[in-house]
């Protein structure tokens, strides 16, 4: 026999009592948690509650226990006749009659459930009363503001101003940038760009009229939800802003601090350098781009491709665009290609210039960023050109004409070849080489003085020379032609025609005073040689042009080692002043140009003035001029690198004057803003007595 | 004859006397009643009770040898004291056992049988040091503190202007010294060397006290100290200048522009020739308007025109203080160079136009920028360089020439830094060669000596009604002291760390000039090396020993008057005991 028989079902009884008593209070307080709390505080209040109450109802098991058991059992049944105890007693310790007595009982025995404890409905009852209590006690106290919000309830708590008692700040920066809407509890934020900001405040006693007041003078309103005060703001540039409310008393500055989105950053991975020239037998160009962004490089890029073919003046660009995927993480991608080549028509002499165009997340309009272009190259002549050699020097060109045995050996080849040639080609081949015999004696010619004919013959009414000011007048002498017309452009290249330009004899063609007289002579019979020459050619005889061309070769070969032709260099040495003529001229109405210079006005003289009257001299008056800083500020905000410290500060000492560290802090920002002005003189002081006299001593005569 | 040769006569008459009835109550007296012991007791105890008496009254001398007084100053650790040496702690100082003294003076007064002075720890401060006077003073220096122990500001500084800051440092091997703007950035950084200096260069911005801070970093990066350089910025002067030259040119067209910016007075005249010129309105050039110039810029061509007389006017006016300024554009004439060759400054050379290149500051990036100079040899007895190029040629040269200066400067193009983005360097040029050359300020300012709180601050040079502001604003007016004479010399002891004010008020003039009070805990380090080497100097100075002066001072005399007593009692006892009760 074990009291267990007895104790396990009036513990169940009184186990699911305690429950049904407990239950309603646990859900009250879980509802009274939430209301407070929200999620958390039901938890909380949960856990608490029903920890509490089993603790509780264990604690009230135990007096189920074997004495009880005896008790009960000899309260309830007077057969039992007091002496329930010798059923649980062991049955060595007994004597016979107390054995007996046993058997007894045991017979008698009633069912366990008439210890069973009755249900007990009336507690269940007053704890459900106090649950709803609670509950309703809960709700009245937490939501009754927002209950009673009806158009005339704002009625102001008497105690004394508003405070604010919490603050939340819901930050939802934008989509891309791909970080998570969080809540900020505190009022100093730091966000990316265009984020959406809702304020959520409650002010105990509540306040009216709540605004977000913002250093620039815009002001914010909010709307009051429930018990509290919210507005929505997106965040597009740093801003320092306070709470305002009527009756608040001045709240501190906050800073309201936007990062804009960084443009990506693109850069060639491979090649690593911007000109790249064609290996032997290169099929393939291998390109790698690394973009990163802060929030995101947009998986696509574009490569421009530009094919440059051709050489000289005769270029041609082909123009076309490529898409790239990129690998990678999404703030961090690589644009991998290659290029093949052969199907792009990569020959001999081209260029292939390619530029990735890069995009990153940003809505509603991605960032654009191209990396640097690089050049693929398959230079016209593998091996003569060197990999530095990236702009050439050109020499200027010779001038295109054939000299006299140039002339000798064509007149010779074309005899040579006149059986086989129409009569109409030898002809025209014979004038051709005419025409260069008449080239080269026009040249010969302009030494001595003959100057140009033919097709430089100036127009009818230019006869003179000369323009008229082109600063060589010749004062009414007159030429027969001229050197060069006024208005010919020069030939480009023509590096040999320099003594027909500069050289310009103005003689007679008899006088040359070039060449000395023997000179003269030979090269007039050469040029006469070379006229016979020319006149052989022209008719088609090359046969009886060639003895003329052979003399007039001698004839200039003579001249050739005949006395050389210098000609005076003209370079910056100008000629000797005369001083006799200077300043004859008229001089009448040169008078002195005034040419005042006014100093420049400072950029910063609000700064300055706020700086000095932060300076503490002594003696000095301590008004703040910062109003004037306030519109200069607003005025150059760009020029400030950190307009918000600046702006903070400034509120600072505003608020309280006489704060020293606020004084300096704000002394620190200007300093920033200051510029430098012109350095200017520094007086020496004054000399002393005996350094006067002495110095006075030094000048009397040694 | 002094009290105690009284006293002692006294005694000794008493002894005597005493001594005397002795022996003849020895003689009267029964034989029964005589008992030798007892005379001889009392025959001995009455002249050492009169001695007694006698070194009651007189105690002796103490330490009859004339032993050290070791004055532990602020710094002292153990001191290492001998038998006969006096230990005395002035307040600064923590000596555990010293016996304490308000100054040093007093503590003189109280061991004045003291000769030898032993200085121990940093040094005596200024109110200890003129004690010292007449006295061998042996100093036993403690070790300097570590970080910053000498900070030199400059006195002047004109707005947009750089200064330098010399700092030494004691005990940072492998640091580095910083100089903080006002906003906390760090503007130089310099490495001490061997001797712990390091000069720091910052730049003025506006005028008024601005606080710079110098840092101070050992090895490891870590902050050893940071201590306040305050520097006042003076307002921008303006000074006359007057250029005269043969024609205009983008040299003088950018140093006209500096000038106007700068808010220095320049007027500027180019006589063209023919009577043609250029520039402002010309001005005569007589000894009335140099007088009212600071400083003439005058060139070969300029120099030429001037004929005879007008040079003769420019150098006596130089004389009397005027700078002049000679800016060849050219190899100038002959009769021209031996003209400057008479003012003391020579040149020879091609005169060819030659690039330098300007200094830059050792461990700057930027580029060093060049400017065109003449190729002439400078060449003078007694002149300083102007400014120097990187090979440290100098670039010009300046000399005293009676009361003014007369500089010669070689450089031709120096606008080139301008449109080379170096304006700066154009400013801080000019601004420098001017500043050598201007003629000096009329009016003499006061002097003051730098100084701490409740230290004398001495104010020389008050022409006029003197007052001082303390930085709350707080007037006191410093008598002047008639000791002093032709110095004009006052004093004050300012209670308040920061920028005080002289103010001295004359009939026409107001001068101000500013100075800074440190507080009494600032830069101990530099108020240690302060006071060792002013400690030293009196070490130099005084190592005479010092004749033994006056008495010593007379020990306790209560030992002396309790065996008296004692003396006196047992005295008494036998005296009393010689004749039986009646």
């Amino acid at each position: 026999m074990t009291p267990q028989r007895f104790t396990g079902p009036a513990r169940l009884r009184s186990l699911l009592n305690d429950g049904l008593t407990a239950l309603p209070l646990i859900a009250a307080a879980a509802f009274a948690g939430w209301a407070v709390g929200a999620e958390v505080g039901l938890l909380m209040t949960l856990c608490l509650g029903l920890f509490v109450a089993f603790g509780l109802a264990v604690w009230r098991l135990q007096r189920f226990d074997r004495a009880w058991v005896i008790a009960a059992l000899n309260a309830r049944r007077v057969d039992m006749e007091d002496s329930a105890d010798l059923l649980f007693a062991r049955a060595e310790d007994l004597n016979p009659l107390q054995a007996l007595q046993k058997q007894r009982l045991i017979e008698r025995l009633p069912s366990p459930a008439v210890l069973t404890p009755s249900w007990r409905w009336k507690p269940v009852g007053f704890s459900l009363a106090a649950g709803g209590a609670i509950a309703a006690l809960t709700a009245a106290l937490v939501w009754w503001p927002q209950i009673r919000v009806t158009p005339d309830a704002p009625r102001h708590a008497e105690a004394g101003a508003p405070k604010l008692i919490s603050a939340e700040v819901t930050v939802t920066p934008p989509a891309y940038t791909r970080q998570v809407a969080h809540r900020e509890t505190t009022l100093d934020l730091k966000v990316p760009q265009n984020t959406r900001l809702t304020w959520r405040l409650r002010f105990a006693p509540d306040a009216a009229n709540v605004r977000l007041v913002f250093h620039d003078g815009q002001s914010v309103a909010l709307r009051r939800e429930g018990n509290a005060w919210t507005a929505t703001l997106s965040a597009e540039r740093s801003r320092l802003y306070r709470l305002a409310a009527d009756g608040l008393p001045a709240q501190p500055l906050h800073r309201l601090e936007v990062t804009p989105d960084a443009p990506p950053k693109v850069e060639a991975v491979l090649p690593d350098r911007a000109l790249t020239l064609v290996t032997p037998g290169q099929t393939q160009w291998p390109l790698v781009f690394a973009a990163s962004d802060d929030y995101g490089v947009a998986p696509t890029a574009e490569l421009r491709i530009i094919q440059a073919q051709g050489q000289g003046e005769n270029i041609t660009f082909r123009e076309r665009t490529m898409t790239l995927s990129g690998i990678g993480g999404a703030n961090d991608k690589r644009f991998a290609t290659r290029l093949d080549l052969k199907s792009l028509g990569f020959a001999v002499g081209d260029d292939l210039i390619v530029q990735l165009t890069v995009h990153d997340n940003r809505a509603p309009s991605p960032q654009e960023v191209r990396s640097p272009s690089l050049i693929l190259r398959w230079p016209s002549d593998l091996g003569a050109e060197s990999t530095g050699l990236e702009a050439l020097a050109r020499q200027t060109l010779p001038a295109y004409f054939r000299s006299q045995r140039q002339i000798i050996i064509d007149i010779e080849a074309l005899l040579k070849e006149k059986p086989r040639l129409k009569p109409d080609t030898f002809l025209s081949r014979s004038d051709s080489i005419g025409v260069d015999q008449r080239l080269l004696r026009l040249r010969y010619g302009q030494f001595l003085g003959e100057e140009a004919e033919g097709e430089h013959e100036a127009p009818p009414g230019l006869e003179a020379g000369h323009s008229e000011n082109d600063g060589h007048d010749h004062g009414g002498h007159d030429h027969g032609g001229q050197a060069t017309k006024p208005d010919a452009a020069p030939v480009f290249g023509d590096g040999g025609n320099v003594t027909a330009e500069y050289g310009h004899t103005h003689d007679e063609p008899e006088a040359a005073t070039l060449l000395d007289p023997e000179t003269r002579a030979t090269l007039k019979k050469a040029l006469d040689e070379m006229w016979q020459s020319e006149l052989h050619l022209r008719q088609g005889n090359p046969q009886t042009a060639l003895p003329h061309a052979y003399k007039a070769l001698g004839y200039i070969k003579e001249v050739q080692q005949a006395t050389r032709i210098f000609l005076s260099r003209v370079g910056p040495e100008l000629p000797p002043i005369d001083n006799n003529r200077r300043m004859t001229g008229k001089r009448e109405g040169i008078a002195p140009v005034p040419f005042a210079v006014t100093a420049a006005p400072s950029p910063d003289a609000p700064v300055v003035a706020l700086w000095t009257a932060l300076g503490e001299a002594p003696g000095a008056k301590t008004d703040l001029p910062l109003e004037a800083l306030d519109r200069w500020l607003r005025a150059n905000e760009g020029r400030v690198s950190d307009p918000l410290s600046l702006l903070a500060a400034v509120e600072a000492v505003r608020a309280d004057p006489g704060c020293a560290a606020c004084r300096q802090t704000l002394r620190g920002q200007l300093w920033r803003v200051l510029t430098r002005p012109p350095a200017g003189v520094a007086r020496r002081p004054a000399v002393t007595a005996s350094g006067g006299r002495y110095l006075d001593a030094l000048e009397r005569p040694r | 004859m002094t009290p105690s040769v009284i006293v002692a006569l006294m005694l000794l008459m008493a002894v005597g006397l005493s001594t005397a009835r002795l022996v003849l109550w020895w003689r009267k007296a029964d034989v029964a009643e005589r008992s030798l012991p007892r005379l001889v007791i009392l025959l001995a105890l009455t002249p050492v009770s009169a001695l007694l008496l006698y070194l009651t009254l007189f105690p002796p001398r103490l330490a009859a040898a004339p032993g050290t007084l070791i004055v532990a100053t602020r710094g002292a650790q153990a001191v290492d004291a001998q038998a006969g040496d006096r230990v005395v702690a002035l307040p600064e100082a923590h000596v555990p056992g010293a016996e304490r003294v308000p100054d040093l003076a007093t503590a003189l007064r109280q061991h004045a049988e003291a000769t030898r002075l032993t200085v121990v720890g940093e040094g005596l401060t200024p109110r200890d040091r003129p004690a010292v006077e007449g006295r061998a003073l042996r100093f036993v220096p403690s070790a300097l503190p570590r970080g910053v122990v000498r900070l030199d500001t400059p006195e002047r500084v004109a707005p947009g202007a750089a200064f330098q800051i010399g700092v030494t440092v004691n005990g940072v091997k492998g640091g580095v010294v910083e100089l903080l703007d006002p906003a906390g950035v760090v503007v130089d950084t310099q490495t001490p060397d061997a001797s712990g200096l390091a000069v720091l260069t910052g730049t003025a911005k506006a005028a008024g006290p601005v606080s710079f801070t110098v840092r101070v970093r050992d090895a490891t990066k870590a902050v050893v100290e940071t201590a306040e350089a305050p520097v006042w910025v003076d307002e921008a002067l303006t000074a006359q200048v007057r250029v005269i030259g043969g024609a205009p040119g983008p040299e003088i067209k950018y140093l006209r522009r500096w000038a106007a910016d700068a808010g220095i007075d320049m007027q500027a005249q180019f006589a063209l020739g023919g009577g043609v010129a250029a520039g402002d309105a010309p001005q005569p050039l007589n000894a009335a308007t140099l007088s009212q110039t600071d400083l003439l810029v005058i060139d070969e061509r300029g120099w030429d025109g001037l004929g005879d007389g007008g040079r003769a006017a420019v150098i006596s006016a130089v004389r009397g203080g005027m700078g002049l300024l000679l800016r060849p554009t050219a190899l100038p004439s002959e009769a021209t160079r031996a003209q400057w060759a008479a003012l003391g400054l020579r040149l020879s050379g091609t005169g060819d136009p030659e690039t330098v290149t300007l200094p830059v500051p050792s461990g700057s990036e930027d580029k060093a920028p060049t400017v065109t100079r003449l190729n002439l040899r400078l060449d003078s007895a007694d002149a300083v360089p102007l400014a120097v190029d990187n090979k440290a040629q100098p670039l010009g040269l300046w000399r005293a020439e009676g009361r003014g200066r007369v500089g010669l400067w070689s450089v031709t193009d120096s606008f080139a830094l301008t449109l080379s983005g170096e304006a700066g360097r154009h400013q801080a040029l000019w601004s420098g060669l001017f500043s050598t050359l201007v003629r000096r300020s009329n009016a003499a300012l006061p002097t003051v000596t730098a100084g701490r709180v409740h230290q004398r601050v001495s104010l020389c040079g008050l022409s006029g009604t003197a007052e001082v502001l303390d930085p709350q604003g707080g007037l006191s007016h410093p008598v002047l002291d008639m000791a002093t004479g032709e110095a004009r010399c006052a004093a004050v002891w300012p209670t308040q760390a920061g920028w005080h004010v002289l103010r001295v008020t004359t009939s026409d003039t107001v001068q101000a000039v500013p100075f800074h009070v440190l507080s009494d805990k600032a830069l101990p380090g530099v108020q240690a090396l302060e006071a060792r080497e002013a400690t030293q100097a009196l070490v130099a100075d005084d190592a005479r020993p010092a004749e033994a002066n006056g008495e010593g001072r007379r020990g306790a005399a209560w030992p002396w008057f309790l065996g008296w007593l004692l003396v006196s009692g047992v005295l008494w006892a036998v005296e009393r005991s010689r004749r039986p009760l009646p």
